[in-house]
């Protein structure tokens, strides 16, 4: 009985996460801007991949990708490499300012983004970085940091120091120790920070829509508003777009899965 | 090999917490050193001091001719074995013994057969494809110790190697370490909790008790005269039994009992003092067995713990408790007088007030 109220629970739940993909899929296989109907079945008798086409040929939708993925990347480099090490002086050394600098990074995570976005905009504006590449990635880079920061000092905190001691003893500096012996063995905490760091720049749209200005520049988020105008809503191609947007996201994260294992530091010291 | 001399070396850790205070011991050229006393005593500190891990306060240590206080880790010719083996988990045996070699670019085939000897000496040959997860704790072990012998360094360093380690292991693994010892004629020095560890395996024990060094001597020495009562209680097992006794009249006065100085006991034994007579539970004998010259005690039997090869009788002596190591065939019963008897000279005495020896 018990299970049967689990899987009840469950299905019900499923079907809640997966309705909107399916719904989004149907629609991106219709024709026309239908985005209502009366059929309940999932691919509609006329189905056709004509929205598809028509995002690539009649739209700028691989310069929109190519910018996503261009902010997307460089955001991820630029947000994991300061947070791995950063984390990892947290998380191992003591010096001054350790504990309120922990406290300032929890902070800024207090505020939501619409909160910040005048400061950030006149900040972006005064140094001349409004409608630039550079911008968005500072924003993004900075808006994701301190969560990633604390999420590889937490895992560090879990790899034994004498891990990196016994390296220091067997001829390591402690750059060698960091890169030869912690840095594989934080590779789930890793990922994990990519992938956010990632997601963070992919998706966002209130900050782009503000930093971002010429349409040559827009992200994929903002380049899918646009098919929304004020008398019309183009369904076919927001739809479709949207199921492509959340491709390479998929990807990535199976890709990234590999690395995504528990108990790596297993047999490494005395349980 | 190489000698290691500390030099008044002090240890104060952020927020004045003092780990050693004015450490000074020579481990000399191929010597087995024993840092030992108990948990919080800062033999861990002294030793990774020694190692690097940990910057001295004050004073110097030396490693051969060179003072290595401003020395990183991986410079001072020094290889280490942590409690918790500290094996690196994603590198299989080889490459976690190989490692240190790898680091300081040893070439391919001198690497090759410095691990497979390692390999060979600790019986980890089937192993050297593994990752540390595979294997038991013993192995676990002993591939940490491979990982420091590869190296050939100066001096090695144990830091509590086999307390994770069972029982049974650990008398497997000690007698392993003694032999490596020997074969490799090594400057060793070992931290432990364990004084049988230490009164078996080193060549020289320095005791250490809040930071401070008690005594530095040989296992023998240290058991037979002991600098001081925290010495005399540590080293041996069960502990020594300790009576704090009255001295008037050139007689010592234990529990009622007046007991007369012998002629070479009056001039260590100040006049109208207190003082604490140290017993060892195996000096005791059966009073019944006992030459005429000895004192004899009759304190009532609390618990008698047959431990097989000899008995272990607790005692109570008018309300001091202590302890008797006797002969496994020997008859007590638990609640009733036992006679005991021990010979003065072969007590120890401190000073009640500075618990130095007499």
């Amino acid at each position: 009985m018990k299970k049967l109220l689990l899987y009840i629970f469950l299905i019900l739940f499923t079907a809640a996460t997966l309705y909107p993909i399916v719904n989004v899929v149907s629609i991106s296989l219709r024709p026309g801007d239908r985005l209502l109907t009366t059929s309940l079945a999932f691919i509609p008798p006329d189905a056709s991949f004509d929205s598809y086409r028509r995002l690539f040929t009649e739209n700028p939708f691989v310069r929109l990708l190519l910018n996503s993925t261009l902010v997307a990347l460089a955001v991820t480099v630029t947000g994991v490499a300061p947070a791995s090490t950063a984390g990892y002086a947290f998380s191992r050394f003591r010096f001054r300012g350790r504990g309120f600098g922990m406290a300032m990074l929890l902070t800024t995570q207090m505020f939501p983004a619409t909160m910040l976005l005048l400061p950030l905009f006149v900040m972006l504006a005064k140094l001349h970085l409004i409608n630039s590449y550079f911008g968005i990635i500072v924003v993004y880079a900075a808006t994701a940091l301190p969560f990633c920061i604390w999420q590889m000092k937490g895992y560090y905190d879990t790899i034994p120091p004498s891990l990196e001691e016994a390296a220091l003893i067997d001829g390591c500096t402690r750059w060698q120790a960091f890169f030869k012996i912690i840095l594989p063995l934080a590779a789930p905490a890793l990922v994990i920070t990519a992938l956010f760091s990632f997601m963070t720049a992919w998706s966002e749209y209130v900050v782009a829509a503000q930093v971002l200005q010429s349409e040559e520049m827009f992200t994929l988020p903002l380049g899918l508003k646009q098919f929304q105008s004020n008398m019309t809503t183009e369904w076919g191609l927001y739809a479709a777009g949207s199921v492509l947007i959340s491709i390479p996201v998929i990807a990535l994260f199976l890709f990234l899965t590999r690395w995504l294992v528990s108990g790596l530091t297993l047999g490494s010291v005395k349980g | 090999m190489a000698r290691v001399i500390l030099e008044q070396v002090t240890k104060i850790f952020e927020g004045g917490v003092v780990a050693a205070r004015d450490i000074s011991f020579t481990a000399e050229e191929g010597e087995f050193v024993v840092l030992v006393g108990p948990s919080g005593c800062g033999k861990s500190t002294v030793l990774r001091m020694i190692a690097g891990l940990e910057t001295v306060t004050e004073g110097r240590i030396f490693i051969g001719e060179r003072v290595v206080n401003d020395v990183a880790p991986k410079d001072r010719d020094i290889a280490m074995v942590f409690q918790n083996y500290a094996l690196y988990p994603h590198l299989s045996v080889y490459e976690n013994m190989a490692f240190g070699l790898q680091m300081r670019k040893f070439p391919k085939a001198e690497i090759e057969s410095r691990v497979n000897a390692a390999a060979e000496i600790l019986e980890l040959s089937d192993f050297l494809e593994r990752k540390p997860k595979a294997l038991s704790g013993g192995q676990r072990q002993r591939v940490a110790l491979g990982r420091a012998i590869v190296r050939h360094p100066q001096v090695f360093l144990f830091d509590e190697p086999l307390s994770n380690l069972d029982a049974k292991l650990r008398v497997q693994m000690r007698t392993e370490l003694a032999k490596l010892h020997h074969r490799l004629g090594a400057t060793m020095i070992y931290v432990t909790h364990d004084q049988v560890e230490a009164m078996t395996m080193g060549n020289r024990i320095v005791v250490l008790k809040d930071g401070v060094v008690q005594q530095v001597d040989t296992p023998m020495n240290l058991y037979q005269h002991p600098a001081n009562r925290f010495v005399g209680g540590f080293i041996g097992s069960p502990a020594m039994n300790f009576f704090t006794c009255d001295v008037r009249n050139r007689i010592l006065k234990l529990a009622e009992k007046d007991i007369p100085l012998v002629s070479e006991l009056r001039q260590r034994v100040e006049e109208s003092k207190q003082i604490i007579l140290g017993i060892r539970p195996e000096h005791f004998i059966a009073a019944n067995e006992a030459a005429a010259s000895v004192v004899r005690i009759e304190p009532q039997i609390e618990v008698v713990e047959p431990m097989g090869s000899e008995i272990y009788l607790h005692f109570n002596l008018n309300g001091l408790p202590g302890v008797a190591r006797l002969p496994a065939d020997t008859i007590a019963h638990q609640g009733r007088s036992f006679g005991l008897a021990f010979d003065l000279t072969r007590c120890h005495f401190f000073d009640a007030q500075t618990e130095r020896a007499l």
